[in-house]
């Protein structure tokens, strides 16, 4: 790669960053409480974007933010106590009257990253079930049924059944 | 409608769907537009979780970083873009078909070629075999392979020449052990070259006599040609006495039957030595 290819390639990765930094590095943020791991994540995705911006012809944002989620879900992968879910010890030590969104929240960081990231794209930035499946790497049917089984479950944790 | 296909489509109708199956079902179920609403605001909890923004500082850092990815690294990229692309954009039947091609021409491949390739060793050996001669194998290796047993008339040939560490083993096929062991031993002890004369003496074993002793490497020239006088002398000389013995009977006198070979020592020696092995058998 000559430094013209260099340019070009650096001018397109400014061009996404400027669409996409925003949205990435708000993905990053919900899912890592660390902030230097925030940072390094956000650099890889830059990184990563440089050296494959030759691909983004078609569906830009997906590629884009598919990037950030793969780094995302790498990093659970190799983090086992991300894996411990909804404790039921811990459960009872919520009281269950209190702020409904400190509530939710709690429960929100317990689930897994795959389901945090489903919910996100989903809720917060309303993307289509096609262009979460094409982030996620799975069918549109997939992403309804995941999303559903999330929604119960936490249902089922912030409204006890029968409340 | 039922809740139960009411709830696959619960997502699509908090995302704002409408339905008219679904929407009639949740005016008559309570049930269902409880979850209904609980997942609405779910939505609406995800929704209000604090947005995080990137500081301009940190995206102008890690565009700068970028500065530093590896041209090879691209090139490779690209490269492999390339390759792949074309398969990845082919439909799945020419892939497939592309795929079952190669599996079928490797097979056949492998039922083809091995017995060919069998055949190109079997005549490679044969090959191998016509042109072996097999008068190369006359020829003495000083290094480390053993000699064919020479006759006695080479023994006197100087073209071969002895190495330092080799051992040197002569044979020699007589009726008269003892006075061949004598005769040797005093051809030993006269010569400086040798170890250790004075101990040199004969080992009585079944069947024979070895005289075993190290020597310098000139030693053997010399000593070539005495054992060969020694055995050829004490052939003459046993003819007397077998046939008066015999007294009118003529017995063709036997061969003293000389053999000698040489190898190369397992054992180190010292410097410029060579050991001497001369074994004496009882005819």
């Amino acid at each position: 790669m000559n430094q013209t290819e260099k340019e070009l390639a650096k001018s397109e990765t400014s061009k996404l960053a400027d669409k996409y930094s925003d949205i990435v590095f708000d993905l990053i943020a919900s899912i890592t409480p660390a902030a230097q791991t925030r940072v390094e994540l956000f650099q890889t995705w830059i990184r990563k974007m440089t050296k494959q911006s030759a691909r983004f012809t078609k569906y830009e944002r997906a590629a884009a933010i598919k990037v950030s989620t793969d780094l995302l879900l790498a990093i659970d992968r190799t983090q086992i106590n991300n894996k411990k879910q909804f404790d039921p010890r811990s459960r009872l030590n919520i009281d269950i009257d209190t702020n409904r969104t400190r509530h939710f929240e709690y429960f929100f960081n317990h689930l897994r990253t795959f389901e945090r990231l489903l919910l996100l794209l989903s809720d917060k930035y309303d993307f289509s079930y096609n262009e979460i499946g094409t982030i996620l790497g799975m069918p549109e049917d997939s992403v309804r049924l995941n999303l559903l089984m999330i929604y119960e479950s936490l249902e089922y944790n912030i409204w006890r059944p029968g409340e | 409608m039922n809740c139960f296909s009411l709830r696959n489509t619960l997502p699509d109708l908090a995302r704002g769907g409408t339905a008219p199956e679904s929407i009639a079902h949740l005016q008559s179920c309570p049930e269902c537009i409880k979850k209904l609403s609980h997942i609405k605001e779910i939505r609406q909890l995800i929704k209000r979780l604090p947005h995080h923004s990137v500081l301009p500082e940190l995206k102008k850092i890690a565009l700068e970083d970028t500065d530093g990815i590896d041209d090879e690294y691209l090139e490779n990229m690209k490269e492999e873009q390339r390759k792949t692309r074309l398969f990845d954009q082919s439909p799945w039947y020419v892939k497939s078909g592309i795929e079952a091609l190669a599996l079928a021409v490797m097979t056949i491949g492998i039922i083809w070629g091995i017995p060919k390739v069998r055949q190109l060793y079997d005549r490679s050996i044969q090959r191998r075999l016509e042109t072996l001669d097999l008068t190369d194998l006359s020829v003495s290796n000083t290094e480390d392979t053993e000699t064919i047993a020479q006759t006695t008339t080479q023994v006197m040939s100087d073209e071969i020449k002895a190495v330092a560490n080799e051992v040197w083993r002569f044979n020699i096929k007589t009726d008269l052990l003892h006075e061949l062991q004598t005769r040797l031993l005093n051809a030993i002890k006269s010569e400086h070259s040798v170890d250790n004369r004075e101990t040199v003496v004969g080992t009585i074993a079944p069947g024979g006599v070895q005289i075993d002793f190290t020597a310098s490497v000139e030693f053997i020239q010399q000593f070539k040609g005495e054992i060969n006088a020694i055995a050829n002398k004490l052939e003459q000389e046993n003819t007397l006495p077998v046939s008066a013995a015999v007294s009118a009977k003529t017995i063709k006198p036997r061969n003293s039957g000389l053999t000698w070979y040489k190898s190369k020592s397992k054992t180190k020696l010292p410097k410029d030595r060579i050991r001497i092995v001369i074994w004496l058998s009882q005819m």
